[in-house]
């Protein structure tokens, strides 16, 4: 059984808003639906803000709103209370744009890219020395400034690409896949500044497909389908309210028909011949009847896992329940299948 | 098994390759248009037999029968065409006309030639004939030319003195030339864009400077572009945009430099014709104009091959199509525009198009400066044709890319 639930998009605000979206609209020349439509959005002050949704689903075109590559066509988007198109010079100067792409230059340098950037930046005099390296110690690029950026690894051209978008010091900073296709250290290196950031009161607006990073770093979340807000909550109420407790075992040999017939009730679904996820909508009860099933089948579990929410998961149920309404004729809107609470 | 495979490689092949329109272009289009712009522009080199002649402005201010023979032998040599004007112009609009697209030469014959040519062995009124040679005629055309006026004028000679001996006139040893050679002396040669008061002979740097120096400034088109393309593809450009650069410091910063790279390029070009080629045993360059001019004339030109680039960059995709766009149209334009071809020995359809080409306005305005000597009102169409060219190219680029955004 699904359960949709109408819900306010407008995130619940613990703090005043960063960034405040009303009626926002946009819909590119040609196209045959917005791109977005009727966006209401409110991004507390210094909070990790994530934007998730599938490919084409509207995040980069209200990036690209929100720092001031495009004009809103219906709808008003104001940030720290200035109006994005009347004071945009002003909103350019406190905020800053990390591109899901290596936009700096290959050819030059670490440091002739920093140099470059501040300059665009408008950061010049003994501000720019100090502005320098204090990107250069928060991205770690001490050892390579002076290699050229195109000799870099591709996590040292991630945190070159973050160091560049930390020079004007924004108050601001958008992030578009900070972490895309970096390894373990350099992912980490790049985490550990956004955390800093965050606890100097940076706002941070940002878009990611790792969802353990979203859950991991963001406070609030939207979740964002075919140019509609689907979901905008902080994250604990997100994943506390999203979703039924689920078993995670790891098997040491492949279950039996007749045990994965057993296990029905709680819908067994396998991630591999030896890895299984079961719903336990009674909980700890049902967590003690699936082992008891497991035992007498004489299966042996090698690891269980229980009670930890994967906003992965919460986020396919939402994109599919999305998909669903689509099809059915019915507005897009947040849907919980199986929800427990409104 | 192995066939099926083959033939799904096959086909994603084709389909690759079909979809490419730019490879498409590069392997058809292009070998196409130069099979139409070379074999048009160098028809009259080849097919003098189907009628395609060099024209020749013929004045005959003496109207004899000497003169009529000798026009007669021009026209009958099968290389060229006589035009006869009705009126007789002064010297200063027979220059004008040879400078024009039209005449690769002009005869003027001075009065009294059929009496002299045949009866004034030591003459000394000055030439018989004056040729008058177009800037952009060759060396061997002119060879040619000049020879078959001698030989028509050694023959004007030699029927004079048959007829004498045929007289058996007595006081004939007196009237005959002391030395053949005065035939020599009786045709004066001018070329149409010396200088007043320089005698500039025509040489193959004289011409080759101007020509390949406008292509080689066009060939900005494919750093400029790529580099625009990366900054699009990588993002830079869209972080660029969301700081408060703003676009015309964006265009300039990224313009002004390329502006002095063609400028360097120009100046490298021509210090190579003043000092390099002669120092390896060719011609010097003479640079006859004023470097006022001829720095207009290389900013204007900058501007045009600026313009096509951002032109350029805003419609291809990759790196690649802008590579193959701006190096191929760069060719085509050259071709047209008579850097590669003169454009004297294009049929004269073909030197209508020629004035199409951006390269042509640059070569016929560097001609102008380099080896007329011109000043700022001979210059002026065509360095106002290539700037309106470069600025209207980059309102139109603007035009694309904000339409691309949107």
């Amino acid at each position: 059984m699904t359960m949709s639930v109408r819900r306010d998009t407008t995130a619940p605000t613990r703090l005043a808003p960063m960034i405040s979206i009303e009626g926002l609209t946009y819909r590119y020349r040609n196209a045959p639906a917005a791109a977005l439509e009727s966006i209401d959005l409110q991004v507390p002050a210094a909070s990790t803000f994530g934007l998730l949704g599938p490919n084409g689903a509207g995040k980069t075109t209200l990036l690209s709103l929100l720092t001031g590559l495009r004009e809103p066509q219906q709808g008003s988007i104001r940030i720290a209370g200035l109006d994005l198109i009347r004071d945009a010079v002003q909103i350019k100067q406190m905020s800053a744009l990390v591109p899901q792409d290596f936009a700096f230059y290959l050819p030059l340098t670490g440091r002739e890219n920093l140099r470059f950037f501040a300059s665009v930046y408008g950061v010049t005099g003994p501000q720019l020395a100090r502005r320098m390296d204090h990107c250069i110690a928060v991205c770690r690029l001490e050892e390579v400034l002076d290699r050229r950026a195109e000799h870099y690894s591709g996590g040292l051209k991630r945190r070159l690409n973050l160091a560049i978008g930390l020079l004007n010091a924004p108050r601001i900073l958008y992030l578009d896949e900070p972490t895309v296709g970096v390894d373990a250290r350099s992912r980490q290196t790049i985490l550990a500044a956004l955390n800093d950031l965050k606890s100097a009161g940076v706002t941070l607006i940002y878009t990611s497909h790792y969802m353990e990073e979203v859950q991991a770093i963001c406070d609030y979340l939207s979740i964002i389908d075919h140019g509609c807000v689907l979901a905008c909550d902080p994250m604990d109420a997100f994943l506390a309210r999203a979703t039924h407790p689920e078993l995670h075992l790891i098997l040491a040999n492949a279950p039996s028909d007749d045990l994965v017939h057993a296990w029905g009730a709680w819908q067994p679904r396998a991630a591999g011949t030896y890895s299984w996820t079961l719903t336990t909508a009674r909980g700890l009860e049902d967590v003690r009847e699936i082992l008891a099933v497991a035992q007498a089948q004489g299966v042996t579990i090698v690891q269980i896992q229980y009670g930890v929410t994967r906003l992965e998961q919460i986020y396919l149920r939402l994109i599919e329940g999305s998909e669903s309404d689509a099809r059915q004729g019915m507005p897009r809107r947040l849907s919980f299948p199986e929800s427990t609470s409104a | 098994m192995h066939a099926r495979a083959l033939a799904a490689c096959i086909r994603k092949e084709t389909l690759l390759v079909c979809r490419d329109w730019h490879g498409l272009l590069l392997l058809f289009a292009m070998p196409l248009a130069f099979i139409l712009i070379m074999s048009l522009a160098l028809q009259e080199q080849f097919a003098a037999r189907a009628g395609f002649k060099l024209q020749v402005l013929a004045i005959d201010r003496d109207q004899s029968e000497s003169s009529r023979a000798l026009l007669a032998e021009i026209d009958a040599s099968g290389a060229f065409t006589v035009h006869r004007l009705p009126s007789l112009p002064e010297a200063e609009r027979i220059v004008e006309l040879v400078r024009g697209d039209r005449y690769a030469f002009a005869v003027d014959i001075s009065p009294k030639f059929g009496e002299r040519v045949s009866h004034s062995p030591n003459d000394t009124e000055g030439p018989l004939l004056h040729v008058h040679v177009a800037a952009d005629t060759s060396k061997q055309t002119e060879a040619v030319f000049l020879a078959l006026l001698r030989e028509s004028l050694g023959r004007r000679w030699t029927e004079g003195l048959v007829a004498t001996l045929l007289a058996g006139n007595p006081t004939l040893a007196g009237s005959l030339p002391a030395d053949p050679q005065w035939l020599q002396h009786g045709l004066r040669v001018h070329y149409a864009y010396r200088s007043a008061d320089k005698e500039v002979i025509p040489s193959s740097v004289q011409q080759s400077v101007p020509a390949w120096l406008v292509f080689a400034a066009f060939f900005i088109v494919v750093p400029l572009s790529n580099t625009l393309i990366r900054e699009r593809q990588q993002g830079t450009l869209l972080r660029l945009r969301s700081t408060n650069l703003g676009s015309p410091a964006l265009l300039a910063g990224k313009l002004i430099p390329y502006f002095f790279l063609n400028q360097a390029q120009v100046a490298l070009m021509l210090l190579v014709g003043c000092f390099v080629v002669p120092w390896v045993g060719g011609d010097r360059l003479q640079i006859n104009g004023s470097f006022a001019m001829l720095a207009i004339m290389s900013a204007s030109l900058s501007l045009a091959a600026l313009g096509l680039a951002l032109l350029i960059a805003v419609v291809s995709k990759t790196t690649e199509q802008a590579t193959l766009l701006g190096g191929t149209g760069n060719i085509i334009l050259a071709a047209v525009g008579g850097i590669m071809v003169p454009r004297f020995v294009m049929p004269p359809a073909m030197q209508s198009l020629a004035h199409l080409s951006p390269m042509s306005w640059g070569l016929e305005g560097f001609l102008n400066v380099l080896l007329r000597g011109e000043g700022f009102v001979a210059i002026a169409p065509y360095a106002g044709a290539l700037a309106a060219f470069g600025t209207l190219a980059i309102v139109l680029a603007g035009w694309l890319q904000q339409r691309r955004i949107d």
